[in-house]
């Protein structure tokens, strides 16, 4: 899908507004991006930039990724 | 029911006890049947991420992830679920393992002791966020494979 968007906030802000059953996957009870969640923008996860404020352009290319973990015990 | 064919459950194994003590992990690809069955055709060794005690814990990095779905499209075959290992301890899935999980997934787990498989179980999340149990073939759970 393609949105017009300035940071990567906006972004989760109009997907969680047309598609209000993802707000739960995507959002805590806080608004903030779920700790399993991780979003990359082009290759970079937000993380590791602006997180939420991190600026997009019409080419950028942004990714919702699940974290995959687990273990033994 | 999930079938996983001779190669790559040849491989999953051999990627389990290579990593034995620590935890393994991998994606799991291929076909979904009328009937819901699943028929895994490949799998994709990753590199446990988990930072600490990989022993007990896995983790797949983002890119990791990112890559795994890029070849199910450019392949044409479907992203079914994951695999790891559980080292010294049963192919039950733990809280950890629980809390983590995604809908739609497959989730099998391979138990490990030095040098062996002890056995293989393969696990869905249900409705309520309960993993259930779903039959692995060809090696039943309980036997020895």
């Amino acid at each position: 899908m393609q949105i017009e968007a300035g940071t990567i906030g906006e972004v989760i802000d109009r997907i969680t507004l047309d598609f209000p059953e993802l707000k739960k996957h995507l959002l805590d009870q806080q608004g903030g991006i779920r700790s399993f969640v991780n979003i990359f923008a082009g290759d970079d996860d937000i993380r590791d930039l602006q997180k939420e404020k991190t600026p997009v352009n019409n080419s950028t290319v942004i990714s919702i990724v699940p974290a995959i973990a687990g273990g033994s015990h | 029911m999930i079938i996983v064919e001779s190669g790559p459950l040849t491989e999953m194994k051999a990627h389990a006890l290579t990593t034995f003590p620590d935890e393994c992990c991998g994606f799991l690809y291929g076909t979904e049947q009328t009937d819901g069955s699943r028929i895994i055709i490949k799998i994709l060794e990753v590199n446990n991420s988990k930072s600490g005690d990989k022993k007990r814990r896995f983790e797949i990095a983002g890119k990791d992830y990112m890559r795994a779905e890029k070849f199910a499209l450019e392949n044409d075959i479907l992203l079914l679920g994951i695999y790891h290992s559980h080292p010294n301890h049963p192919a039950i899935p733990s809280e950890h393992d629980r809390i983590a999980a995604l809908p739609y997934f497959s989730y099998v787990i391979l138990s490990t002791i030095p040098e062996k498989i002890d056995h293989i179980k393969s696990w869905q999340l249900n409705e309520l966020s309960q993993f259930e149990e779903e039959v692995f073939s060809p090696a039943h759970l309980n036997q020895s494979i």
